[in-house]
């Protein structure tokens, strides 16, 4: 399994000198095995996904964990849409209303030019919940995780690895803040003794007292989160579009003096290519 | 096909040329039974934590001054907050989840007339026979003999996806009401 992060910012794309060595772009992931390949929510980094050649089987499977506005931002310029010869399968958490109907208020006028009925890729919309369903070589669990509105997060399993994705998530949220009992611990089931788990890390400890319940994680909660569920290898995304270069390295360099766990742990870098 | 389980990568491949010895069906067997068990581990991984709205029920419920308790599906109590734990007598942190066999005959309920009430009257029991939200005031008995009257308002917990994953019965002393 071959994944790509091309989009480690939260809230708003902030490229510019600040940021050049994290990335502003907002989240989006690459993740391939045996030619076939999803894509990880669609903020402005899925438009280096474009460039890639990992879409040599005519078909791509985008996973949608919520449809907030930084993860579906960049969806309408993704090229593979605009191919009449391309299968595209979106995948979006369920709610009341249909899936087509959410992204068809983003795919209209005035908020862009051209409406979801005119796109002329083979287009195929899924709506899921707490799924379990298969694409190609992966085996994809999908479940529902504290983030306002209906958020969900995956796991993904190929034949020699386990990936999770929770890049929206405030497992903390509550009068008494981090369960530690895995059972009362949401997303736990899709992290449980991952190779890799991408999550929220979004604030230090001190922003996160003023946010609660904005559906975000500390960093320090993000890493008690990995050891509590047992991954293996931990990646911080979603940063908070106000920290720089400067700033991400001072909160990890106090991270890493304040904490020591069995698993690396590190910030995410757009461009960083990681292979399980 | 590889399967790794705590660091051990097991190839079934490498077995399917060898001559059937006594060994090799037991190794096969064992490989199986690896194979299988790493299968369970990872369903079971998926079914291990409560659904979120679940999760997020107990949240609230630690947040509020009222009794809460909230069961799943089956009615066995999977959580009781502070308040409740006076009216039941006894601490989540000692008891943890109780089987409804064991809660359900905590309390002895009468109506107001002294008749004992059947078990199939009370709100939370109605709640998760039928999925929908019940109240009702009675008389309870509690572990400490003390009978109270008291009103109950029970919801049941229907997630997102229209999934039925349990019950809330919040208690009210009627003079909250």
């Amino acid at each position: 399994m071959n994944i790509t992060i091309w989009g480690v910012r939260g809230s708003i794309p902030t490229i510019g000198p600040d940021t050049n060595e994290y990335g502003g772009n907002t989240s989006c992931i690459e993740v391939e095995a045996n030619g076939w390949l999803l894509v990880l929510d669609a903020g402005s980094g899925i438009q280096y996904v474009n460039h890639s050649q990992n879409l040599k089987r005519g078909r791509v499977d985008i996973l949608l964990t919520h449809l907030h506005m930084d993860h579906i931002q960049g969806l309408g310029f993704f090229r593979p849409l605009f191919d009449p010869s391309m299968e595209v399968h979106i995948w979006g958490p369920a709610s009341n209303d249909s899936l087509r109907y959410r992204l068809g208020r983003y795919f209209s006028p005035p908020l862009f030019p051209v409406h979801f009925r005119d796109l002329p890729c083979k287009l195929t919309l899924h709506e899921i919940d707490n799924s379990s369903f298969q694409i190609g070589p992966f085996e994809i669990q999908s479940r529902y995780v504290t983030h306002p509105g209906p958020t969900i997060g995956f796991r993904i399993k190929n034949e020699h690895s386990v990936f999770a994705y929770i890049p929206d998530h405030e497992p903390a949220l509550g009068p008494t803040g981090m369960p530690h009992d895995v059972k009362w611990l949401s997303g736990s089931d899709l992290a449980l003794g991952a190779d890799l788990l991408l999550h929220d890390g979004q604030y230090t400890v001190d922003e996160y007292k003023h946010r609660i319940g904005w559906g975000h994680s500390s960093i320090e909660d993000a890493v008690e989160f990995a050891a509590l569920t047992g991954v293996k290898r931990l990646i911080l995304s979603h940063h908070d579009p106000m920290h720089t270069d400067k700033k991400l390295h001072e909160i990890f360099n106090h991270l890493k003096e304040k904490n020591t766990y069995p698993f690396p742990f590190e910030l995410a870098i757009e461009g960083l290519q990681v292979k399980l | 096909m590889g399967v790794r389980k705590h660091g051990w990568l097991f190839s079934v491949q490498q077995f399917d040329s060898l001559v059937f010895t006594p060994s090799h069906i037991f190794f096969t067997i064992v490989i199986k039974l690896l194979t299988f068990n790493v299968g369970l581990y990872a369903s079971k991984a998926l079914d291990m934590a409560y659904d979120i709205e679940i999760i997020l029920n107990r949240q609230l419920a630690d947040c509020l001054s009222i009794p809460v308790f909230i069961t799943d599906t089956n009615g066995n109590l999977i959580f009781y907050n502070e308040p409740a734990e006076d009216i039941l007598g006894k601490r989540y942190k000692d008891t943890g989840e109780m089987p409804v066999e064991v809660w359900g005959t905590v309390f002895n309920y009468k109506d107001d007339d002294g008749n004992a009430l059947a078990t199939e009257e009370l709100p939370l029991v109605k709640t998760l026979k039928n999925r929908l939200p019940y109240h009702k005031t009675f008389w309870i008995q509690n572990l400490k003999g003390i009978a109270e009257r008291i009103s109950v308002t029970s919801y049941p917990i229907i997630g997102r996806a229209g999934k039925f994953v349990g019950a809330v019965a919040i208690f009210w002393r009627p003079s909250e009401e």
